[in-house]
């Protein structure tokens, strides 16, 4: 008995790593939905949506970035003030002319949205967070998926700065040239600061999780959008519960539930940064798998296979990574426990082992990074390099 | 064996990010139970 949850937790958690992204991969070879048909060059008066609170500091670049962003169709840019306290409004108050401004009683992002929504002009739909920028082309490319009658909403890419290539590639010249003149110790500890644990650990998951999107999007829809950028027909907006954690997934599987596609659209970028530190992607991570959580009690019928277009892959995806912790407390547990009966559980158990000790690694690595990096805080002149 | 160094950080800074994940989505799971936001 004993073996067999073993054999059973091990097998959830394989499928859900690397079982389902092979599933699609051939899913998405075998029967691929035709990729959405391209607009006809007419741009859709859209409305774009976003909420801020308490981001007077980020504001002004936002709105620039968004006014410069080519688009050929109208654009009504809407900035929801989610009960700011310091001075968002008064920011706004230079783009009076080119921005309307909502401002509501601080009640989350979810209530804000849809105060943004009810005060939208146009039938389309873009929503935009206050700290990242859009692509030149962003805006082109997050609408023209919508030319396809099917196409409920499109999901754009947001583009981690960990994952960067050129950004990463630049920072290592600076540093190798650096190294000519500078003292060898202090410049690896300088590249420690670039290639930071955490950093890296995103980049790399996010780079999956992106590709996973792209399959979805392959053989039907996505399971969600990227809450920085994602557009959507006005017809399909529901108001959203308050406290809704993440409208990005909720937005879009209610689109696909009531029967609309969902795309991405890797064409169509937003730019970010990585979470500095371990803890900051901590309460980023613990937040959307939170939202995961959530969304389970706000629309139950995702978990019915007869009401949820992409069950399969609702149930792969979301509700499998949010399951495969508890698979993995089994597993070790159990593995314990059978670990005498053959070489197989033995070995088995010796690489949980060197996972956990690799973790534990990974967790030094990024303890050491976040102590140079205050060290250079500390230290006048040094976080030039940091940011270059 | 700079190499072997670099592929173990490596495998450590994925390891770590998985854990991590992992127990993000047990955090996760105890803030809707307990409707407290843990990621403040």
């Amino acid at each position: 008995m004993l073996e067999l949850v073993f054999w059973a937790a091990a097998a959830f958690v394989v499928y859900v790593y690397v079982g389902y992204p092979a599933l699609l991969m051939v899913w998405a070879k075998l029967r691929p939905l035709p990729p959405a048909r391209r607009g006809d060059a007419s741009a859709p008066p859209i409305s774009i949506i976003l909420a801020a609170r308490n981001e007077a500091a980020t504001l002004p670049a936002r709105l620039d970035n968004l006014l410069r962003v080519r688009y050929d169709g109208l654009r009504q840019i809407i900035v929801v003030s989610d009960g700011s306290t310091d001075n968002t409004l008064d920011v706004l108050k230079p783009y009076r002319a080119v921005v309307d401004v909502v401002a509501v009683p601080a009640g989350g992002k979810a209530l804000a949205l849809n105060a943004g929504v009810a005060a939208a002009a146009h039938d389309v739909l873009v929503f935009a967070d206050a700290r990242q920028t859009f692509d030149t082309d962003a805006l082109v490319e997050l609408t023209a998926p919508l030319a396809d009658p099917s196409v409920g909403a499109v999901s754009g890419e947001l583009v981690l700065d960990c994952e960067h290539a050129e950004r990463r590639a630049a920072s290592r010249r600076r540093i190798t040239a650096m190294a000519l003149n500078a003292d060898r110790r202090a410049v690896a500890d300088r590249r420690q600061l670039h290639v930071s644990t955490i950093g890296e650990g995103i980049g790399l998951y996010w780079k999956y999780e992106k590709a996973l999107r792209r399959l979805e999007s392959a053989t039907g829809s996505t399971l969600g959008a990227t809450g920085a950028i994602y557009a959507m027909r006005r017809e399909l907006w529901r108001q959203l519960p308050p406290g809704t954690i993440l409208d990005d997934v909720l937005v879009p599987m209610r689109c696909v539930m009531a029967g609309w596609r969902v795309v991405f659209n890797d064409r169509a970028r937003a730019c970010d940064r990585a979470a500095e530190d371990a803890a900051a992607e901590a309460r980023r991570k613990s937040r959307t798998l939170a939202g995961n959580w959530q969304i389970l009690g706000l629309e139950p019928a995702l978990l019915l296979p007869w009401r949820n277009p992409v069950w399969l892959q609702y149930v792969s995806h979301k509700v499998g990574r949010l399951l495969v912790p508890f698979m993995l407390i089994t597993l070790l547990v159990v593995n314990t426990m059978v670990a005498g009966r053959s070489l197989v559980y033995a070995a088995a158990l010796a690489a949980q082992g060197v996972l956990y000790l690799l973790a534990a690694y990974g967790a030094w690595l990024d303890a050491k990074d976040q102590r140079v990096k205050r060290q250079h805080r500390k230290r006048p002149g040094a976080l030039e390099l940091t940011h270059a | 064996m700079r190499k072997a160094g670099w592929i173990v950080q490596r495998a450590a800074r994925v390891a770590y990010a998985f854990v991590m994940m992992n127990l993000c989505a047990v955090q996760g799971l105890l803030a809707v139970v307990l409707r407290r936001k843990v990621w403040r």
